[in-house]
């Protein structure tokens, strides 16, 4: 395994590595294709599609938990993604807790959520430029550079910039990665059990403090439970490791 | 060791188990609600909590509640049941006994006093329930039919349906209601009925409860209140119950029961009509199949078509309305099926054959549709179809592939996809064209520059010859080159009188300058005045 891992952080570049994963997801070698996304991850390539690789892959190992975090590490990189959110959905369906997973949210820029925020970023840089670029067109012939009409692109370049912002400002949410989990009234042993969570369930953070998290149910209840007992949906975060069959 | 054992004592010490019971009085049909408390612990399962015959418990939920008092914690948890009143008598409920943590938690018993069916207090009130067949065979569908009359005017009728043991309701239909106003013993009562369809599930004898009707009605022995001029008759409530009814639910007969049986239970009617027009080989025709009864179609299904029929067949999923009528429940199914002969010529498509238990003749039927003759043109390709593999639906489940997630694209573009990625990118893009907007804005500075012509004047003024005649004729184009400027005419052709405009400072500046270099004037100030000739001008 540490062969196959070291291996598979020597490969060049992210798209070197997703393309080696999937070739050993396909021959069926799924912890060194594990390996491979893990290092087209490290490699740089933080992106949906090896997250929907890597879960994948371990979602075939049966680490159900771990395969749910890569899956809305996915989706908390691109929202729009159907196959990632499919996948997400048949994990979830087996999972103890019928909780709804939390999504990225936009507050009131509503269209922040409807594609990938790195397109959303591009997008915003290119009418920018295009605006520039027609004061400068405007100026070269004598023409008032800035008028209404020029005003349009970076309006939109503005509301397409602060959409990604308030997407990016949420915190991801976290996912259990335990069979089954208190959560307690306060982060301090005299606390009481207030419900039960299980392996699988994905829920908002809303604080942490000294080695554990506060975390929030669709329906308002609260709770705070050990770090140790989560696993991170930060999709820059490095991917936790996880033991076969967990 | 010995904290645990303290905790575990006092855990066990502080458990408690109570029944409680939202009212000890019922009348025969009423339902109330009873729950089991259990109090600073936990138990699996649901309890087992006994009644006596007269009453029918049956269980409704559990919750549980945390509670925190001066930083003490209690949990309760409440299993809740229905209990539902049947016979008249004094029973009880409980003890209910459970094994918590190793102790034997009791809940005393409580006392339920039910009175016999509530008779009106008015002679003009009256209410019954009966059931259409009290014998039905399992399967057939009966109906439960509560009719409450009054002569009187009543308001806020409320009902409690009984349990209705043995049967489910039918669900393709509402339950019906409906008001009306009939002609009894001279007298005109209000007449409301309430119609349940039910099926019969359970094979044996069964009791349908009671049902409880409350209303309000003019209590007369009380006087109007009569103030501010209104006057508001004073009402009472009366709660009348219908008689339980006695079921047994009769098994379908074995003897007699044809292999393909439908499992359909009811008087039914089949009819099959093809709609009328010409039909060619290969070319579908529709066929209405209608099968209509007092019976349930859920789950009805036509027979398959023969296997060495000369023609496909396509069935779409039934279209099922159900109604109650004055005869009580029908039902009706519409199956469309598509027809495509395979064969030119005369095509005679065979009944319809549906095996169905006939309660009324308490048998087993077969029906039929009357058979459907068709003549077949050739197909557009001028004859039979090649294609043709035998009758029936050829069609088949949607096979798994054994993989319940869906993959990763080989294809895909792997990059960063953080928004924060992007961001330098994006800024480039807007940077490129804001550089060159500045490069733009640059050049046109510079050429602005390089083209003022007074700026030049002033350049060339700090940068005069140091030999004497040199600079008085520096000093002299200078000046000369600046009245240009500000009268807009070419310098080469200005003289005293052209410079006149310019005031009699520039004037004499310009008399001075000449006397200084060609007839030896005076030249002391003259630098300083064409200096600030020079600096005026723009």
């Amino acid at each position: 395994m540490i062969a196959l891992l070291l291996g598979a952080a020597l490969a060049a570049s992210p798209a070197e590595a997703y393309a080696e994963g999937i070739a050993a997801d396909r021959a069926g070698e799924l912890p060194a294709a594990e390996g491979h996304f893990r290092a087209a991850l490290e490699a740089g390539g933080v992106d949906a599609d090896v997250y929907l690789g890597l879960g994948n892959v371990l979602y075939r190992q049966g680490q159900r938990p771990a395969a749910i975090t890569a899956y809305v590490r996915g989706l908390w990189l691109d929202p729009s993604h159907p196959d990632l959110r499919a996948n997400l959905d048949h994990s979830l369906s087996q999972t103890a807790d019928r909780i709804e997973p939390p999504a990225p949210d936009p507050g009131p820029f509503f269209w922040a959520g409807v594609g990938s925020p790195r397109l959303q970023v591009w997008a915003a840089g290119l009418l920018a430029g295009l605006g520039l670029l027609r004061v400068g067109v405007r100026r070269h012939r004598g023409q008032r550079a800035l008028d209404g009409a020029g005003l349009v692109p970076f309006f939109a370049s503005l509301l397409l910039a602060v959409g990604v912002g308030a997407m990016s400002a949420g915190r991801p949410p976290v996912v259990v990665g335990l069979t089954e989990v208190s959560v307690r009234s306060a982060p301090t042993p005299g606390s009481v059990e207030v419900f039960v969570l299980h392996a699988g369930a994905v829920v908002a953070v809303e604080e942490e403090a000294g080695g554990q998290t506060l975390v929030v149910l669709p329906d308002g209840r609260k709770g705070w439970l050990m770090n140790s007992a989560l696993m991170s949906a930060d999709p820059g975060a490095p991917f936790p490791a996880v033991e076969a069959g967990g | 060791m010995i904290a645990t054992l303290f905790l575990w004592l006092a855990s066990a010490l502080a458990a408690d188990l109570h029944l409680v019971v939202d009212s000890p009085r019922l009348v025969v049909g009423q339902s109330v609600n009873l729950n089991l408390q259990l109090v600073g612990a936990t138990a699996s399962g649901v309890p087992d909590v006994p009644a006596s015959s007269g009453l029918k418990l049956a269980f409704a939920g559990q919750s549980q509640q945390m509670v925190s008092v001066n930083f003490k914690t209690t949990r309760t948890v409440t299993y809740s049941y229905s209990l539902t009143a049947l016979q008249e008598g004094r029973f009880t409920v409980g003890p209910v006994r459970m094994q918590v943590g190793g102790q034997e938690l009791v809940a005393d018993a409580v006392t339920i006093e039910v009175s016999g069916r509530a008779a009106p207090m008015r002679a003009d009130l009256d209410v019954v329930g009966t059931l259409s067949d009290p014998a039905p065979y399992v399967g057939e569908v009966v109906t439960w039919v509560m009719r409450f009359r009054s002569k009187a005017e009543v308001a806020g009728l409320s009902w409690n349906p009984p349990d209705f043991d043995g049967f489910l309701q039918e669900k393709s239909v509402e339950v019906g209601q409906t008001s009306s106003t009939v002609e009894s013993d001279g007298a005109a009562w209000q007449l409301q009925e309430v119609t349940v369809p039910l099926i019969a599930s359970g094979v044996g004898a069964h009791t349908i409860s009671p049902a409880l009707i409350t209303v309000s009605v003019p209590d007369a022995g009380r006087p109007r209140r009569d103030r501010m001029g209104f006057g508001f008759q004073p009402t009472r409530q009366e709660r009348l119950t219908t008689a339980a009814v006695e079921v047994n639910i009769r098994p379908l007969p074995t003897t007699g029961r044809p292999a393909d049986y439908s499992g359909l239970v009811g008087s039914f009617k089949l009819q099959a009509r093809a709609n009328p027009g010409p039909v060619k080989v290969g070319d579908s025709i529709s066929v209405d199949v209608v099968l209509s009864g007092d019976g349930s179609l859920s789950g009805a299904k036509l027979p398959a078509a023969p296997a060495d029929a000369s023609y496909r067949v396509y069935d779409d999923a039934p279209q099922i309305q159900s109604r109650l009528g004055p005869d009580g429940f029908v039902s009706t199914a519409i199956f469309k099926r598509a027809i495509v002969p395979s064969a030119e010529g005369r095509l005679t498509i065979p009944p319809i054959a549906l095996s169905v238990f006939d309660p009324e003749a308490g048998a087993y039927v077969t029906l039929e549709s009357e058979p459907i003759a068709l003549d077949v043109a050739p197909g557009d390709g001028g004859g039979a179809l090649t294609s043709y593999a035998g009758g029936g639906d050829q069609r088949a489940e949607v096979a798994s592939t054994g993989s319940d997630i869906l993959p990763a694209s080989a294809e895909a573009a792997i990059g960063d996809d953080r928004p924060q990625s992007a961001l330098p990118g994006a800024l480039a893009l807007a940077a490129l064209p804001a550089l060159a907007l500045v490069g733009q804005s640059l050049q046109s500075l510079r050429g602005r520059r390089a083209a003022d012509p007074a700026r030049r004047l002033r350049e060339r003024l700090a940068a005069l010859p140091a030999e004497p005649s040199a600079r008085l004729a520096a000093l002299e184009d200078l000046t000369r080159e600046a009245a240009a400027l500000r009268l807009g005419r070419p310098a080469p052709g200005l003289d005293a009188e052209a410079i006149a405009p310019l005031g009699e400072a520039a004037a004499r500046l310009y008399t001075d300058l000449l006397a200084a270099r060609y007839g030896g004037g005076q030249i002391d100030d003259l630098e300083r005045r064409v200096r600030a000739f020079v600096e005026e001008t723009r």
